[in-house]
């Protein structure tokens, strides 16, 4: 009697159990992460750095203004808007996965989880578009041809497009290895791994990995094509 | 069983509240950066922006990744590291913002300052 009163209390201190009431992996999960947020953090203090170094900088309205079949219609912001609409949709596919493995219910996991993949390799595909657009326009690392907002432009001053090819590329990279995990996972759930050893923490664990590139991304955008 | 199923459908309601939150403040961030930013200074634009991506990314953490509901410690572990970027970020603007002075002092007072250093050259050494 007295040990159960005690138990419901949680002394999580006391040995004997997770004292931060996590499993293992999903907690080293959280430290990973913990230690990407400060890699993506350095790439764009980085960034900020040079930024306050500049007299001026190109404006994301003039860059990032075209979509794809819409010619030169000017759209300023409009397809980032997109890829982020499919970021932030393809997060909250992912979380009903979790909530659905949490409930045991391998068939809704399995539709969730395709949804979430879909939703990563639309962005993927919406990165690749808009990559080989800038291309186009001769926007590469090393080569810059937007001229500032104040009319200034210097073609050796490539800092602009180096960044934003260096953070986007890393940013997407992490998509990329998102969607490789999510495809395992989902192996794993068709063939009923998880639901014979009782839980679906293992899409709990890339559910974390797959919401953190989506809040990654809110920050790039922030840095990148609003401010 | 009644219970559990009655709290999952909770949840379902609060990952949709969640991301009509998020889609919302994204259209007003896009909104405000392609009608209203030009017309304001940049500080206000700044001040706007971040504190929106601070909403967005707490909602995200909170939420999504469920760190509200861990227990007080597990965040603490993930939220104190955290705070090293407080000075991350205001040292390297900081730095940032020295380069362009330098650089804008250079430019203005070429010619002195390439003359004053010369008289005590031999001096110096």
């Amino acid at each position: 009697m007295s040990t159960t009163t005690v138990s419901t209390e949680t002394k999580w201190w006391s040995g004997g159990k997770s004292p931060f009431n996590v499993e293992y992996g999903k907690l080293m999960m959280w430290y990973f992460l913990m230690s990407d947020a400060f890699t993506f953090g350095a790439f764009l203090i980085s960034l900020w750095t040079q930024r306050f170094s500049h007299v001026s900088w190109p404006d994301p309205n003039q860059v990032f203004s075209s979509f794809p079949f819409m010619g030169h219609a000017n759209l300023p912001l409009v397809f980032v808007s997109l890829m982020t609409f499919i970021l932030i949709m393809s997060s909250v596919t992912m979380v009903l996965a979790v909530q659905a493995g949490h409930n045991m219910q391998k068939k809704e996991t399995a539709k969730w989880m395709v949804w979430t993949i879909i939703g990563g390799l639309a962005f993927l595909g919406c990165q690749a578009w808009e990559w080989n657009h800038l291309y186009h326009q001769g926007a590469w690392w090393g080569s810059n041809p937007f001229p500032n907002i104040d009319g200034s432009y210097d073609p050796a001053d490539t800092a602009f497009t180096d960044f934003f090819f260096t953070v986007t590329g890393f940013h997407g990279f992490h998509v990329f290895s998102g969607v490789v995990l999510n495809i395992i996972i989902l192996i794993n759930v068709l063939k009923g791994t998880y639901e014979k050893r009782g839980h679906y923490l293992m899409v709990e664990k890339v559910g974390l990995y797959w919401h953190f590139v989506d809040l990654v991304w809110v920050f790039v955008f922030t840095c990148y094509y609003l401010l | 069983m009644a219970h559990s199923a009655e709290h999952s459908h909770d949840n379902t309601k609060r990952i949709w509240t969640v991301f009509w939150i998020l889609l919302v403040i994204t259209v007003v961030e896009i909104a405000w950066g392609m009608k209203v930013s030009h017309i304001l200074p940049k500080w206000i634009n700044a001040i706007f922006f971040l504190t929106l991506t601070f909403v967005k990314a707490g909602y995200i953490v909170a939420e999504f990744m469920h760190l509200r509901h861990e227990l007080k410690n597990m965040i603490l572990t993930i939220l104190i590291p955290l705070l090293l970027f407080i000075w991350f970020v205001i040292a390297f603007c900081w730095d940032g913002g020295s380069w362009l002075t330098l650089k804008k002092e250079y430019k203005g007072n070429n010619t002195e300052q390439v003359a004053a250093p010369q008289g005590n050259h031999s001096g110096g050494h």
